[in-house]
Order: structure tokens, then sequence, then C-alpha cells
């Protein structure tokens, strides 16, 4: 699996950079070689800072071991969430949601205020 | 203020990371500005189709609606909708506060006055400042600045660009403060604090005080693009990421695929812009760079959409039962919609066809209301009872706004797309203006009628939230509140 990774990790970025590095080399030249070139120089700083900032982001991020256990975060946002809403003052089920068995209807016009109506929910849920 | 030392990450209760009020009050700040806006689309809607209602007042004349539209959706409906669902989502993702709830509030009320001003500016801003010579004779306008997208006048730029960085280092308080690894929410709202205000600031500051020409229209593309690729859309995908797994109960399909989308859209999205301007004087380089780019982040939005379609799989039927996720997942097939598009109209062949034709504007609904709207408002349908302590006052009203708005804007959108190929065929076969025209006028009425149906689907959800106000005045629904504990036996 790593070595498929590696391979297809070089078959991309090698193409990828001469494409760059060629671009690149030309948007030199261009800038040199003709007096109205220097217009496009603007949209490629703009390019290149804000790509720099999230090279170093990404660096940054790769040192402190934030891609170390990479399926965690998705685990503990979920366990945090749980526990905030069993403290909360609601239950958890409150909002649209229709019990299990709901099908798809033409929706009436008008009320549906029956202060019971999402009742059925909560007992089929349990 | 909350002393976040004297509160334990791991003791944090709901209460103490989020201000309910706050959310409450952007998401209806959100809705008034989308009343707003939805009532100047409609009537540029019935101006095309010669049933203007306001014929003859200067005022209130179409330029000036369509700049209101935009910048209400814009800056009124999204910016706030954003920020009331980033009080939410941001402390109880990192279970700590924002940095000074009084800060919050100030920024509420700033931001306000910037939407407002920037409203008042387009309608009465140049005759106004027409009524002193004195005004007239300063450096700055009272009315639109010549940017698009960025027609908020110039003397409020330097206090939205204040604002977003308030904003900025308010949320960036408790994400710096998060121990461990990040979850793919807090990347996507990190970069986005970041990229708006470097956004706001290239697109605002630099074609109007130091470049000119093809290089201001070049960072002007930039500008149009970044806003939705660099503002909306980190914001919207956090909050996706956020919200889907709570609601479904498990999460996200793959982390590791979430962050090569997180990472995909930093480095790929920034050049994209250019391909507004195709057939442009602009280099060739830098067009053709800008169709590549594009093309490269369709396949990073192929991650991130297989990604949360394979959280849902095998939980299908939330897509009946559960009305947030049918609003967020409407919204993602919308987006793959989208993106299929934008790969194909950045190329040279369909752009010679479709260029400055209603397929655009198609496309622009379909983003900003078929995608990132549809999620917002899913989200309030979400939040609203939660903060109420109640809950919907008629489910059958949350469904009539679901389908109207839905069903509205894709009829908009396929109208839209159809009108444009239309009109491209038109010019391109040379054929007098007029009869482009009259062949664009059916289509124009059918866009009348969408956006008839969105509005009436907004007005749906308007009324439902006044009656569960008033229902939660009250106090709290027996069906919504937690049932008593039952006290144990010793």
């Amino acid at each position: 699996m790593r070595r498929i990774m590696w391979v297809m990790a070089i078959g991309i970025l090698v193409p990828s950079l001469y494409g760059f590095g060629t671009k690149f080399l030309e948007f030199i030249a261009l800038y040199r070689g003709d007096v109205e070139g220097a217009f496009a120089i603007s949209p490629i700083l703009n390019y290149l800072l804000a790509s720099l900032g999230f090279l170093c982001l990404f660096l940054w991020a790769v040192l402190h071991g934030m891609f170390r256990d990479v399926e965690q975060p998705k685990y503990t946002m979920l366990e945090n969430e749980q526990r905030l809403d069993t403290e909360a003052p609601w239950r958890p089920e409150i909002g649209m949601q229709y019990p299990a068995g709901h099908r798809l209807r033409m929706p009436r016009l008008g009320r549906s205020t029956d202060p019971n109506r999402f009742r059925e929910f909560y007992e089929h849920d349990g | 203020m909350i002393d976040t030392q004297a509160v334990p990450p791991d003791a944090a209760r709901h209460e103490d990371l989020v201000d309910d009020p706050i959310v409450v009050a952007y998401f209806l700040a959100a809705l008034c500005f989308l009343f707003v806006s939805m009532l100047a689309g409609l009537l540029m809607a019935l101006q095309l189709v010669s049933w203007n209602p306001l014929q003859g007042i200067e005022l209130l004349s179409p330029g000036r609606w369509r700049m209101v539209h935009t910048n209400a959706v814009a800056y009124g409906f999204l910016a706030n909708a954003f920020l009331g669902a980033l009080h939410w989502a941001i402390p109880r993702l990192t279970m700590r506060p924002v940095l000074d709830r009084r800060l919050s509030w100030f920024i509420f009320v700033a931001w306000q006055v910037v939407v407002g001003c920037t409203a008042l500016g387009i309608v009465v801003g140049p005759t106004l400042q027409a009524m002193s010579p004195a005004w007239e004779q300063l450096p700055f306008s009272f009315g639109a600045q010549g940017v698009e997208w960025g027609e908020t006048p110039t003397w409020i730029d330097p206090l939205a660009l204040a604002g977003l960085l308030l904003v900025g280092i308010n949320f960036m308080a408790p994400i710096s403060r998060a121990k461990g690894p990040l979850y793919v929410a807090s990347w996507y709202f990190m970069a986005a604090f970041v990229w708006t205000f470097l956004t706001y600031a290239m697109g605002n500051f630099l074609p109007q005080y130091w470049l000119t020409g093809t290089s201001a229209g070049a960072v002007g593309g930039l500008f149009i693009h970044d806003l939705v690729g660099l503002f909306v859309t980190p914001l919207g995908w956090g909050l996706m990421y956020y919200f889907v797994p709570i609601m479904l109960r498990k999460p996200i399909w793959s982390h590791g695929l979430s962050l090569v989308g997180f990472w995909g859209l930093a480095f790929f999205y920034p050049l994209n812009g250019i391909h507004h301007f195709l057939y442009t004087p602009i280099p060739m380089f830098l067009q053709r760079g800008a169709i590549i780019a594009t093309i490269a982040v369709e396949m990073v939005v192929f991650t991130v959409i297989v990604n949360f379609f394979g959280t849902i799989w095998g939980s299908g039927r939330q897509l009946i039962t559960n009305l947030p996720i049918r609003w967020f997942y409407t919204g993602m097939v919308l987006y793959g919609l989208t993106c299929l598009q934008c790969a194909l109209q950045t190329t040279l062949t369909f752009q010679a066809v479709i260029h400055f034709s209603d397929w655009v504007v198609g496309h622009a609904h379909l983003v900003m209301f078929g995608v990132f709207s549809l999620w917002l408002l899913g989200i309030m349908t979400y939040l609203f009872p939660r903060l109420w302590r109640t809950e919907w006052y008629s489910r059958d009203l949350c469904e009539w706004h679901f389908w109207l708005s839905a069903v509205g804007v894709f009829v908009m959108f396929a109208d839209l797309t159809l009108a444009g190929l239309f009109q491209g065929y038109y010019w391109g076969s040379l054929r007098p203006w007029d009869v482009s025209v009259d062949g664009s006028v059916p289509f124009w009425m059918v866009r009348v009628f969408a956006g008839l149906a969105m509005f009436a689907g907004q007005l749906c959800f308007a009324y439902n939230l006044y009656r569960t106000w008033k229902a939660a005045r009250l106090g709290p629904a027996p069906s919504a509140a937690k049932p008593a504990p039952v006290p144990q036996a010793s």
C-alpha cells in the first residue's frame, strides 16, 4: 500500500512540478521581455503569497503531530457533542425529525399544532 | 465574558460555551436581509419582463436594486447566518467559548451598520452627495464602488475590514486553545478567517488605489471567485462537517479524506478566479492556469462529496425522516452539479458560447441559494427549536419551506441555463440583438415564477418562525424539554 502511495505521489508530483516550473519561467520571461507583462505579476504574487502561508501552516501541522492519528478527531468531536447534549436542557431529538417509518407526503397548508405532535417520535425512539 | 480558565473544558456545559441570544440575533438579521435581497431580485426579474412596478423612480432604479440584491445576500444574509452558526459550532467543537461575548455583540451591531450603510450608499449615496457642494468636494464617493461584488462604498471598506479582523480574533481564540489534532471543521474555519480578510482587502483596496486596467480586472476576477471559494465555501463545508455527523450520530466516513479536501482547496483554489476573464487581454498562460486549477478543484470537491455520501451510506432513510439532513444533502447534490458545471464552463470552448449570458446568472443562483442558502436554512431549521426550547409550530410549513425553496431554485437554474445557451447561439449566429432579447423573454417569465416560489417558501418560514417564537414565550413545550429526573430511592 505504501509503495502504491509513493508511486502515485511521484507520478503526480513530478509532472506537476515540471508544469509549474516551466510556467513560472515563462512568466518571468514575459515579465522581463514585455513592458506590459508586469500587470500579470499582481495575481501571481497574490497566489504565491497565499499558498506560501498555507505551505508554512501545513509544515507546522505536520511537525506538531496534527496528522499522526488522523481519524481520532472525528470520534472526539462526537463524544464531546454527546456529552454536551446529555447535559443540555432540551431533548437531543428536538427539531424536525419524524418517526422512523415516516413517508414523504404532500404537505398541507395551515397549522398542525397538536401539542403532542412529536410525541410519536420520542415514543418510537424510546 | 466567561472566564475560560475557571471552567475546565471537560466539565463545560452548553450554557458556559454558547451565547444563545447572539445566535438568534444573527439568524434574525440574516433573514431580514434575505427578504430585502429576494425582494430586490424579484423586482429585477419583473423589470426584465417589463412589469417593473417602480418604473420612473430614480432612487429605486433597477441598476441600484441589482447591487442591493447581490450585496444583501452576500454580506447581509450569508455572512450573518454564518456568524450565527459559528457562534454555536465553534465553542461546542472546541469546548471553549469565544474570546469575549461583549466583543461578539459589538461585532454584531457593527456588521449590521456596515451592511445597512452599504445598502444606503448604493441606493441614496450619489443623490445625497450631490445635495451639498462640500460633500461633492470629498475625495471619495458616498455611492457604490466600481468593483463587482465589492460595491460596498469605499468609506465603509476600512470598517468592514476591521470587523473581519475582530471576527477572526474572537473565533481564533477558542480554536487556538483546543488541545490535540484539530477536527477538519476547525481547519476550514481557521482558513476562512484568514482568507476572508485577505480576499476582502485584495478585492476592495488593490483595484481602487494601486492597480489599473487589465491588472485591476485580473484581481477583480480573483476577488469575485475567492469570495465564493475562500469565504463562503470553507465556512459552508466546515459547518457541514460539524452538523452532519452529529445529526446522523456517526462520525464522518474518512477524516483523512476530509483533510485531503481541505488542503486541496487551500492550494488549488486561489488561482481560479482568472477564469472569469477568459478571452481577455490577460496573458493566456494565466487563463489556462486558471482553467487547470479549476478542474483540479473539481477533483478535490469530488473527494468531499464522496466522503459525505459515504457517511450517510446505510442511513439513507434520514433523508426522509430528518429534515435538516434533507436540506444539507439537497445542497450537496446541487453543489456537485454546480462544480461539474464549473469544470465545463471554464473551458474556452464553453466560454465561447455562454460568456455574458444568463447561464452565468443561473450558475450564481445555484451556488448561492441552491447550495449555501439551503445549508444555512437547514441549520436554522435544526437550531431554532434548540435555541427557543420548543418544537416548530408547524411541520407542514417546514416542508413547504423546503420544497418551495429547493424546487424553485432548481427550476430557476435549469431555466437560466437554457436561456444562456439560447442567447449564446443567438449572438454567435450574429442575428440582431433584439432577436436574442425576444427569445429570452419566455425564460425570464419562468424565472419570475421560480423566484416567486422561492420567496413564498421564505414567507412560510417567517410565519412558522413567528408562531414558534410566540409558543416559546409560553415556556418549553412538553415534547421539547427533558423529563424531570426521577428521584432515586435511597
